[in-house]
């Protein structure tokens, strides 16, 4: 029992901040021995990077805040950028097929919201059953193949969403800003945020205090379909395609970057912040990886024993919150 | 403050023949409650008697099957929680019922910021308003901490600003001494009174007779689903209560062989545990049956679980058969040839979908199977044998524990130990949930066992049968044991009297 104790305060510590801490390390190891990672174009480039990741992971972290996870983020992002390159190639206008495509994650989201909440389907079952159909609309597209979307059927508009600047910042960036900082507001400032944080918190109660649990979780889901869908058309705007697997990697790395916030902040709580954190480490990891000449298939191996690192060095309180334990 | 004189005569609440069946039970039959505005009226019955039925049905947990639910003189119907919040009814219950990581402020606000804001918390305006019900109430709470950090009396005193505050005209309140300090309870107490004088409804239930005595303004005595009356605290007396709690007709006695008692087979000595148990000693002997009582919380499931090794000891001795053991864990535990038979059946001793035989020899078949592979046929031979013995009715060994009577499962919960040869039986509440006949079959697969050689610890709330099947009795309460009866002292007055708290001679 003793022993026990002196135990479990170390992986407290390591649960806390030990993610944070290694991001400190590899910052710091990555800015003194890979010359290229301080430049100011490889920074830019870290920017374009997160962007898609930042605004996944934090729809995710609304998921997780109401106490349900979800596995169909990366297919909604593969499927999205397919859907409107698909819609561009039959001549419908960006802007309209970009309204279109958000309103299919939307959909998809719903469809989740309403599995899990509504029918009561663990999140787990539903969000992957949601995936699974995500996928089959994807490959009935575009037949597995990437549809390229060149600037002769979108115009500079679509393109520059992906790779353009405003005010030197690259504009997927803006955007990850813009949604994080929508998102951070809503969960922290809200009467919205409030009650997700009650019925993720304490179910039983959140019943009491008459807050309809179902609503709640409906919600959460469109808002992350919603950010899944935006990541997806960024993710094709700056491919120059809508690719079939384009996004897949996206589920795994967003509940791993969800996940370090998870076990950062109000000891087990999701928070935005801590989200972001474990994207920030998530996409410095991957770009020193790169330029020290990393295989990408290495980079893989690599990524998810990072990913296995951050869950065992988790407290089970923040397994248990995301449903993954 | 608010201060004003209330008519004693004024029925806020009516029950009037309330009946409420469930399968096979009648839990209430015809009750008839009232409480009158500003009263503390304490409900108060053994286990099972119709308490948290009535209550159930007040909060709209229940639907009652017949009788008039009356306030203020007007007939409603109450068909859910959310009902009766808008009626004014709100329960305090013995578990948290707040987010623990949300602040005070949040958690006194969640789900109706609506009175405040559109969308953006005004917390300001939340911090003004709960201040004001605070200072009311005379609490004095930090707004800012998460209620996982208060102790269990201040989160309670948060919900009941929280019912307070959604202008609560009766306020339910289940055993909420339960877990509190005697400090505590003195807070708790003042707060109850305060409220009264302002004029809200108290409905208290409790196990303590004291706290009734230092509260109450009235008492309503259940038994058996039955109102047995409604006496004002300065016409009742312990035993008057007593008497009505236990009533006089106990039929289906059980006849207890006497078997004379052998070694040692449990000696506890000066045992503690990090929280709850304080320097417990008793033993038992091979052939006897030892009773646990005491109330929710005294520290009874406590005991077995410690013995058992699934709670670590912090100080003192465990003997078994004449050696000292060091329980470490469950598997330790059954080794030394100690069975639990759990009080979660369902939960914790039976695997539901899976068959009879299956069950009876989960904790032993690899000693016969030394490969791995099972040997269905000498399982089910071995299932057989014992199944006959205990007489667990079934259509075959194969049929899935599910689709077994209560009784029946509880006899496959303790084959599991007959198949080892198990000299200890920790059974807790082994006759929760099962119908009067198959309890009678539950006494005399105990006394088959007594009588040859085991010893039982049995833990149970119904006292009458802790009184007819025991040897020897121990009463504990917050942690430690307060008295041992012998069988021929014992009686089901002299037990309830220590429980309740009345005096330890």
């Amino acid at each position: 029992m003793h022993r026990k104790n002196n135990w479990s305060s170390v992986s407290n510590w390591l649960g806390r901040y030990g993610t944070f801490s290694a991001l400190l390390i590899i910052t710091a190891s990555f800015l003194i021995f890979i010359p290229n990672f301080r430049s100011f174009s490889n920074f830019k480039a870290l920017m374009f990077q997160v962007s898609m990741l930042v605004i996944v992971s934090a729809g995710l972290t609304i998921v997780f805040s109401v106490g349900e996870t979800d596995i169909s983020t990366g297919a909604i992002v593969s499927l999205s950028g397919v859907f409107a390159a698909f819609l561009m190639v039959k001549n419908v206008s960006p802007i309209f097929a970009i309204v279109i495509t958000i309103l299919g994650g939307v959909i998809l989201g719903a469809m989740n919201g309403i599995m899990i909440g509504y029918l009561r389907v663990p999140a787990l079952l539903g969000t992957f059953v949601t995936s699974i159909i995500a996928l089959g609309i994807n490959y009935l597209l575009g037949l597995g193949s990437s549809i390229r979307i060149t600037k002769e059927l979108s115009g500079d508009f679509y393109l520059s969403l992906g790779g353009g600047y405003l005010l030197g910042i690259p504009i997927p960036f803006i955007f990850a800003v813009i949604i994080t900082v929508i998102l951070l507001i809503l969960l922290e400032k809200t009467k919205w945020g409030l009650r997700m944080y009650a019925v993720g918190g304490n179910r039983e109660a959140a019943v009491t205090f008459g807050i309809n649990i179902r609503k709640v979780k409906l919600a959460a889901f469109i808002i992350s379909g919603f950010c899944s869908s935006i990541a997806g058309l960024l993710l094709s705007a700056r491919l120059g395609a809508g690719s079939p697997i384009g996004g897949d990697a996206y589920t795994l790395d967003a509940i791993a970057a969800t996940f370090v916030g998870v076990s950062m902040f109000r000891e087990g709580e999701p928070h935005i912040g801590g989200t972001i954190l474990g994207v920030l480490i998530m996409g410095i990891l991957v770009n020193g990886m790169r330029l020290l000449g990393i295989s990408y298939e290495m980079q893989i191996i690599l990524r998810g024993l990072f990913i296995l690192a951050a869950v065992a060095t988790a407290g089970k309180r923040a397994l248990f919150r995301t449903k993954l334990f | 403050m608010i201060s004003r004189d209330f008519s004693m005569t004024d029925n806020l609440l009516e029950l009037t023949n309330i009946t409420k069946t469930f399968p096979g039970v009648k839990a209430l039959n015809a009750v008839n409650f009232s409480a009158r505005r500003g009263e503390i009226h304490a409900l108060i019955g053994e286990n099972g008697a119709g308490k948290s039925t009535l209550i159930k049905i007040i909060s709209g947990i229940y639907n009652k099957d017949s009788g008039d639910i009356r306030i203020n003189g007007e007939k409603i119907e109450i068909s859910s929680p959310k009902e009766a919040r808008q009626n004014g009814i709100s329960t305090i219950h013995q578990e948290l019922n707040l987010v623990p990581f949300l602040t005070v402020l949040e958690n006194f606000w969640v789900g109706r910021e609506d009175d405040f804001t559109k969308m953006f918390l005004n917390k300001q305006k939340m911090r003004s308003q709960t201040e004001t019900i605070f200072k009311r109430l005379e609490i004095n709470i930090p707004l800012d901490v998460p209620v996982k950090k208060l102790s269990v009396a201040n989160q309670q005193m948060v919900s009941i600003a929280r019912a307070i505050s959604e202008e609560a005209k009766i306020l339910i309140m289940d055993e909420p001494t339960a877990r509190l300090t005697a400090d505590e309870i003195n807070i708790l107490f003042s707060t109850i009174k305060k409220l009264a004088e302002q004029g809200v409804t108290i409905i208290y239930i409790s196990h303590r007779l004291e706290e009734i005595f230092q509260l109450a303004h009235r008492i309503t005595i259940l038994k058996d689903g039955e109102v047995q009356g409604t006496i004002p605290i300065k016409e009742a007396t312990v035993s008057n209560i007593v008497n009505m709690m236990v009533g006089q007709n106990y039929e289906n006695r059980f006849k207890k062989v006497q078997i004379d008692p052998g070694d040692k087979v449990l000696e506890c000595i000066d045992l503690c545990d990090k929280t709850k148990l304080k320097n417990v000693s008793f033993s038992v002997r091979s052939g006897e049956i030892v009773g646990v009582v005491g109330p929710v919380g005294s520290g009874r499931t406590e005991l077995v679980k410690a013995i058992f090794g699934d709670n670590p000891i912090h100080s003192g001795k465990i003997i078994v058969d004449g050696k000292v053991v060091h329980p470490k864990n469950p598997a330790s535990a059954i080794k030394n040839g100690i069975a639990l038979i759990p009080e979660d059946r369902r939960g914790e001793g039976l695997i539901m979908h899976m068959d009879v035989a299956e069950n009876v020899t989960l904790p032993t078949f690899a000693q016969w199977s030394p490969l791995g592979f099972l040997r269905r046929r000498l399982d089910h031979k071995i299932a057989k044998e014992i199944a006959k013995k205990v007489d667990i009715r079934m259509a075959s060994i194969t049929q899935r524990v599910r689709y077994l009577s209560g009784g029946n499962q509880q006899k496959v919960v303790v084959s599991k130990w007959l198949v080892k040869k198990s000299r200890l039986f920790l059974m807790d509440e082994p006759t929760a949930g099962i119908d009067v006949g198959a309890k009678a079959e539950i006494y005399n697969l105990v006394s088959n066992l007594v009588s040859e050689g085991a010893g039982v610890i049995f833990i149970s709330s119904e006292i009458p049968e802790v009184v007819n099947i025991s040897d020897r009795i121990l009463v504990m309460r917050s942690g430690t044991i307060v008295k041992q009866f012998d069988r021929s002292e014992a009686s089901e007055e002299k037990i309830l009297n220590v429980i309740l708290g009345g005096e330890i001679s």
